[in-house]
């Protein structure tokens, strides 16, 4: 039965030739707004979403936004001094430009104030020596460095050099060109020694670097003094570190965005008020096109269509639109995405999954809408234009 | 046979209410033809609706083939709206944007009808009213009498036993009107029951009987020789 009606409500779609060029051109546009909406809104929660996992003991982006911003701190033309830890100048400035995102919209601190290092613990346990006849106990080893592929001469493995404050560092392995320290995982990595990449803070502050000096002054650890053994008490000393108590720093976190409701207010309630405006275009576009084939529905039912053929012809009439609609707007911006700022990029992979299934979502249940209208109409009313 | 037992309808607005059918008793015999006339405001059309399943009455029942309307879901009444009764107005009310072939195809879209028996349906009735070399033409290509006709066609060719028509002839010249009800006429012979609401005298004389309504009452029947 169903598949009958349907069946002779695609017959009729065919034959009404909806695809009226208007309606669906103003549906895209409608959509192409929703879908801007839905990033300006991920956007705007994107820091915060980060400093949410950070809390939720979720590492893995926390170190990507840490080394951001100590980048972030580094001007362009002194980043090559410190390309001995990346392999490609290019994957640099892509961290620099991130870490640039987090300063520009004042989100530094709450990055850095929420950083977790909890790979501390495990980068100290290290013990193996590599290369020459050395070994360092945990007491000594108050750094292990890896340097990159073009310094291999200058510091082959196994050599240990001394600061200036006398701090002795092992170099344990030389950087894989491949090495993907930004993605995994960071305690995991610090065991295995092929892949793990750990930056050298002591080797930057050498470096007479101010803005280098002033980034990882910046850092603070977050973790609960419980887990944080002796030797990291040390390092955090050393580097003039301060630990905050998780408890607290959750509290502190809360106020913070408490009070920074404006700020907040520009890229939160904005895109609300896009989406909304995009829902109520599309609701017009979608009734507009209904009152003005109310006659046409009005001859169906006199000749013989039941109100529940009627009905589903209206719906997937306005299916048909409102996705042809969709798709039109996802390709304008698939290939207008340079137009946005490319710090939008970011959250772009993050919410394009969501974005897609809830714009979806909305325009089904817009769809749907118009039978509402159908059920208000006596069939002489829908006639009365003719 | 359709009837009418006691039939009112009252139309509420928000400052008035207009009864349009006061307590009416009809009775339309199968294969009957029936001109219905009255001034404008007596009730016609309302009667017309009501008996075509278009509206629905305030009080009293409406029965066609014995089964009885008032009560029954609005889908069921479209089912017997479907299966029993064709329209034709005075306006045509055809689909603009399809052709005269897709018009008259119409009723056969909402019925379970095989496409194969379809075209064979659309062509013999075309063929009939002398309309087939009109297939692919759109309704504003065409004359009103041609429009007309299709309208015929498309109530024609669902096969329903009942067919209402409501100021037919009302938008037509004199002799193009005359033309169109040697159609009724014909319907009419081939067993259908044929309502005809009308001003015309002219058109009217074409029916078996005439009834008369005045301010949603039954005036008078009269006999058509």
């Amino acid at each position: 039965m169903m598949s009958n009606i349907f069946w002779r409500a695609v017959c009729q779609i065919y034959k009404r030739k909806i695809f009226s060029l208007m309606t669906v051109l103003m549906m895209t546009v409608a959509v192409a707004v929703m879908f801007y909406s839905f990033v300006l809104y991920s956007f705007s929660h994107y820091p915060l979403h980060q400093a949410k996992r950070i809390l939720n003991d979720d590492v893995r982006d926390v170190y990507k936004l840490e080394y951001r911003t100590v980048l972030a701190s580094v001007p362009e033309e002194e980043l090559s001094e410190l390309c001995m830890f990346f392999d490609e100048m290019d994957e640099m400035k892509e961290i620099g430009k991130c870490g640039m995102y987090a300063m520009s919209y004042n989100y530094t601190e709450d990055i850095q104030e929420l950083y977790v290092q909890r790979n501390i613990t495990a980068l100290c346990k290290l013990q193996t020596a590599q290369g020459q006849t050395v070994s360092m106990s945990t007491e000594e080893a108050y750094g292990a460095a890896y340097v990159g592929s073009e310094l291999a001469n200058r510091y082959p493995k196994g050599s240990i050099y001394i600061t200036e404050d006398g701090m002795k560092y092992m170099i344990l392995d030389v950087l894989d060109k491949d090495a993907k320290w930004l993605f995994e995982e960071p305690g995991a990595s610090v065991i295995d020694l092929d892949k793990a990449v750990l930056l050298d803070y002591d080797y930057l502050l050498s470096k007479d670097l101010d803005y280098v000096k002033n980034g990882i002054n910046n850092y603070y650890f977050v973790a609960e003094e419980a887990d944080v053994p002796d030797i990291v008490m040390k390092l955090a000393e050393k580097h003039r570190l301060n630990f905050y108590g998780i408890s607290d720093l959750k509290n502190s976190y809360l106020s913070y965005i408490k009070s920074d409701v404006l700020a907040r207010g520009e890229s939160y309630y904005f895109p609300i008020l896009l989406y909304a405006a995009s829902v109520i275009a599309i609701m017009m576009a979608a009734a507009t096109a209904f009152l003005s084939n109310k006659a046409d529905y009005g001859i169906m039912l006199v000749n013989g269509m039941t109100k529940r053929q009627v009905m589903a012809v209206i719906i997937l009439e306005n299916l048909f639109k409102m996705l042809a609609a969709c798709v039109a707007a996802a390709a304008y911006w698939f290939f207008n995405i340079n137009k946005l700022d490319s710090t939008y990029h970011m959250v772009m992979s993050d919410s394009a999954v969501r974005t897609a299934f809830l714009c979806t979502g909305t325009v089904v249940l817009i769809s749907v809408m118009p039978v509402m209208f159908i059920k208000r109409y006596r069939i002489n009313d829908m006639l009365a234009e003719k | 046979m359709i009837e009418l037992r006691d039939a009112t309808k009252i139309y509420k607005g928000e400052a008035y209410e207009t009864k349009a059918i006061d307590h009416m008793d009809l009775t339309i015999e199968d294969g009957a033809f029936v001109a219905i006339m009255g001034r404008s405001g007596s009730g016609k059309t309302t009667l017309l609706n009501i008996v075509g399943c278009m509206d629905s009455l305030t009080s009293g029942e409406l029965f066609i083939d014995g089964e009885k309307l008032s009560g029954l879901s609005e889908h069921k009444v479209g089912l017997v709206r479907r299966d029993k009764i064709s329209f034709i107005f005075q306006n045509y009310a055809l689909m603009q944007h399809y052709t005269v072939y897709e018009n008259i195809e119409l009723p056969l879209n909402a019925r379970n009808c095989k496409p194969k028996d379809k075209k064979k349906a659309v062509n013999e009735i075309m063929e009939k009213l002398d309309i087939a070399h009109l297939a692919s033409k759109f309704p504003r290509q065409i004359s009103g009498g041609e429009q007309q006709r299709t309208a015929i066609a498309r109530a024609m060719v669902s096969g329903c036993k009942y067919i209402l028509a409501d100021e037919p002839t009302g938008a037509l010249d004199s002799m193009t009107a005359g033309e169109l009800m040697k159609l009724f006429q014909m319907m009419h012979e081939a067993g259908k029951t044929i309502l005809v609401v009308t001003h015309d005298n002219e058109v009217a004389a074409y029916a078996q009987k005439t009834i008369i309504i005045s301010d949603g009452k039954i005036d008078n029947i009269k006999e058509n020789k």
